[in-house]
């Protein structure tokens, strides 16, 4: 039997998952995960709902022509101070 | 040129390496505006002036290898300094805008191809669930979830960034979970 209850495995679960918790308590989550379902269902749902959202911001990264005005940046480092920038 | 290295020639004011570098970050730059809710309408500023805080304070990083953390923390910066500067919040239905045209090619592509799988259909409808899912979170929530998400940093760096501690960084993604597990509940179960 593990140790832990399910109200601290439902409170460390999303850093657990993130492996943002020490060894000792993700052993004993990992413990209660063998022998809890309704927590173990709760596990997996977070793991799946990990890999849409992960999914989604890989899919929804800017790749489009950007408006940046690298002319004023760089004419701005030069007003800025008496550097001499090398192109 | 690795990225190390650009970082390297940009604080020895070389231009080339200064442009290459912010040239790389752009994506990064505009996705996370993006999914912080910035305007379509002043997304392209903001970008500018995180690109000009960029170029200006390179010299001032140290730590070479903390550059993600150091232009996260610029951009989320420059965010909230134009968020304050309006007072306003931000518009949770102007994110349907941003990617508009890039769902509507996406949706004539698959109209001239006529591969009108579900399969395609399905992902064009999740990615706006997803999307109007995270939009809906409180400031607060979806900070944690982009920082963490779309970046990968850890929960200190996020601290780090938010100007918090870890135990709130913790226990905000957590609850920003459970919410965003009960809107994409029909998805997940």
């Amino acid at each position: 039997m593990s140790n832990i209850k399910c109200d601290s495995v439902m409170e460390n679960l999303s850093a657990f998952i993130d492996g943002e918790v020490d060894k000792k308590l993700s052993d004993e989550i990992k413990k209660h995960l063998c022998e809890c379902i309704p927590c173990r269902r709760s596990f997996s749902d977070l793991m799946k709902m990990q890999y849409l959202i992960k999914n989604y911001f890989k899919e929804n990264i800017f790749s489009g022509n950007s408006k940046i005005n690298y002319e004023k940046i760089f004419s701005s480092l030069e007003k800025q101070n008496d550097t001499i920038y090398i192109k | 040129m690795s990225l190390l290295n650009l970082i390297e020639e940009a604080q020895k004011s070389d231009l080339t390496s200064l442009e290459e570098l912010l040239r790389r970050q752009e994506g990064f730059v505009f996705s996370m505006l993006f999914h912080l809710n910035a305007s379509p309408d002043c997304i392209d500023d903001l970008a500018q002036e995180v690109m000009m805080r960029v170029a200006r304070s390179i010299k001032n990083l140290k730590k070479k290898e903390n550059f993600k953390c150091w232009i996260t923390q610029i951009i989320y910066n420059v965010f909230y300094d134009d968020l304050r500067k309006k007072k306003r919040r931000p518009m949770l239905l102007s994110i349907d805008n941003f990617y508009e045209d890039a769902i509507d090619s996406h949706q004539k592509d698959i109209e001239d191809k006529k591969i009108h799988t579900e399969e395609k259909l399905k992902n064009i409808e999740l990615n706006e669930v997803i999307r109007n899912a995270i939009g809906g979170l409180e400031e607060h929530f979806r900070e944690v979830v982009v920082l963490r998400e779309l970046e990968g940093l850890s929960y200190d760096r996020i601290a780090f960034v938010l100007n918090t501690n870890v135990g709130t960084v913790k226990s905000r993604l957590a609850r920003a979970r459970m919410k965003l597990r009960q809107k994409l509940k029909n998805y997940i179960e």
